[in-house]
């Protein structure tokens, strides 16, 4: 008779697979950076989110430029974005003010605390909501912390990315980061921020004006070694626009060649906001892997997304001289040609884009132009 | 990490937790292909990373809880898609496992479960946790939990008659 314990054992590994599972490990370990890809993964409020660049992400990506999978533009995306009203109700509105979104009323009070999306900043790439919780018996939250500036908070169910909003706005997939910190210790409220890396194959594709749903359904602390306490259960939904002022500062590019790990690219495009940099290129030599519409990623689509992908430390140099490194972990988007590839980087912390002076990527320095 | 004890420790930790991700990101994600990504994410981790466990017991606690931190990440995608075909499930198991019509009803009616169902009938019943335990590693209350144990068996009851539930 079969049982759980059946279904269970028969879901294991070959010893085949175990052995070739052994040898990936040891290579990688000896070589690739992972601390970012799993950064995302854990949502963790860290200290640091370099590059973020997750090795899921690129699974997805592949995904997209390999099976030909419809975007949902057109028909479809408004079918999806009515169909979402329709079960939803009507979003909160979004104010654009100098640059930044400020949605009305988008507030929730639940198990005595009060969530408001309170500022939404991004480029056409990206974009990070902050949030503010406050308590409302008007006593503050403890923001003693090991890792400042941020807050040993996490919030459950973070990061949800709104399919529907996504997927009407031709927007194929997404990462994320999100942490906590105290902009007022004056104030009884903490802010929690969540930020969105979007990609699409799609260059028109953008997120702004649309419907976002994010819900919340706890708010934990978390201790130095991790242990999780829930600080209050409840369930924070909230509805609102996603308008903002597109801050991308597009960065002349004239063509110019950079090296990738194994292969030289040309450089097409390139946007530096104050959230990201974000540029496409088209890589000399294509990547040699068959179509796997399941989404399983092979040894050899895994080494040669890699090859197209890792751009290896991309420098920001400011006019006063100083530099931001950015380390690229190969995330990002191959095209269904195998050679065009986008990508997206998170900067740590919110730059000023006006004091940029160059970019350099693989080799090759990208002058900034005046905005 | 000298390379024999990098070796060593790589052959230990696949050996001790491969499996046990698989089965749990797939109680998840119903996916093979990504439930073997999270397998090598999640060990190549604990291989590089210095974190030091007090015992066995709390290294696997936190390869559970990073597996579903990781699980549910990937559900957040707007790009993941849950379909996945049941030959390709079967692809990565060991090919001279032998399958018995029983054992497809048992399968499907499994993977009819929503997946938090899943999760925490796998970590009951096959990694042996009690509620408390699953409790603090899905961050869910034990009350949830319970819930989700019991509405799965009565599901799964259901579905397959009595038989195996």
């Amino acid at each position: 008779m079969s049982t759980y314990q059946d279904y269970f054992d028969n879901l294991h590994y070959s010893d085949q697979t175990k052995q070739k599972m052994k040898g990936w490990l040891v290579e990688h370990a000896r070589t690739t950076h992972i601390n970012s890809a799993m950064d995302i993964l854990e949502l963790k409020p860290k200290a640091k989110h370099h590059s973020f660049a997750a090795a899921a992400a690129i699974v997805f990506a592949l995904l997209i430029g390999t099976s030909g999978v419809a975007y949902a533009t057109g028909n479809l995306g408004r079918a999806l974005t009515f169909i979402d009203t329709v079960f939803n109700g009507a979003p909160a509105e979004t104010r654009v003010v100098e640059h930044i979104g400020r949605p009305l009323d988008a507030q929730v009070s639940d198990a005595g605390i009060t969530v408001s999306a309170e500022a939404i900043i991004g480029d056409r790439s990206s974009y990070a909501v902050i949030y503010s919780l406050e308590k409302d018996d008007g006593t503050a939250f403890d923001t003693t912390t090991s890792t400042a500036p941020y807050l040993p908070y996490v919030m459950d169910n973070a990061l949800q990315t709104d399919d529907v909003a996504l997927f009407a706005r031709g927007i194929s997939g997404a990462t994320g980061e999100s942490y906590f910190f105290d902009e007022n210790p004056d104030d009884n409220a903490i802010q929690y921020v969540e930020k969105y890396n979007l990609m699409s194959e799609n260059a028109s594709a953008s997120i702004v004006g649309a419907t976002v749903n994010t819900g919340f359904s706890g708010l934990l602390h978390e201790d130095d070694q991790g242990h999780m306490t829930p600080i209050a259960e409840g369930n924070w939904n909230l509805r609102f626009t996603l308008d903002y002022e597109d801050l991308s500062h597009k960065v002349p590019v004239a063509g110019e060649k950079f090296s990738l790990s194994q292969c030289e690219a040309t450089i097409t495009d390139m946007h530096i906001s104050p959230l990201s940099l974000s540029f496409s290129y088209v890589a000399d030599s294509p990547a040699y892997f068959d179509d796997e519409p399941s989404g399983k990623m092979s040894d050899s689509m895994a080494q040669e997304s890699a090859r197209l992908l890792d751009c290896g430390d991309i420098v920001v140099t400011m006019k006063d001289g100083s530099t931001i490194v950015q380390k690229d972990m190969g995330g990002g988007t191959i095209a269904s040609d195998k050679s065009t590839c986008q990508k997206n980087q998170f900067f740590d912390s919110i730059i000023d884009v006006d004091e940029v002076a160059s970019i350099t990527i693989g080799g090759t320095c990208f002058e900034v132009s005046e905005s | 990490m000298g390379e024999i004890r990098l070796h060593n420790r790589a052959s230990y930790l696949v050996d001790t937790y491969a499996d046990t991700i698989l089965r749990l990101s797939y109680s998840y994600l119903q996916s093979t292909a990504d439930a073997e990504d999270i397998t090598q994410d999640i060990l190549l981790k604990l291989l590089t990373a210095h974190t030091e466990f007090v015992s066995q017991e709390h290294e696997k606690a936190w390869i559970i809880r990073s597996t579903i931190n990781a699980c549910k990440d990937l559900l957040k995608s707007a790009r993941y898609s849950r379909v996945q075909a049941l030959d390709e499930r079967l692809e990565l198991v060991d090919e001279t496992a032998e399958f018995d019509t029983a054992q497809f009803d048992v399968l499907a009616a499994v993977e009819s479960l929503p997946s938090t169902y899943r999760s925490s009938i796998y970590l009951r019943y096959y990694e042996g946790y009690s509620s408390k335990e699953i409790a603090t590693l899905t961050r869910q209350s034990v009350t949830a939990v319970d819930k989700q144990i019991s509405r799965g068996r009565k599901i799964l009851k259901h579905q397959l008659e009595g038989e195996y539930a």
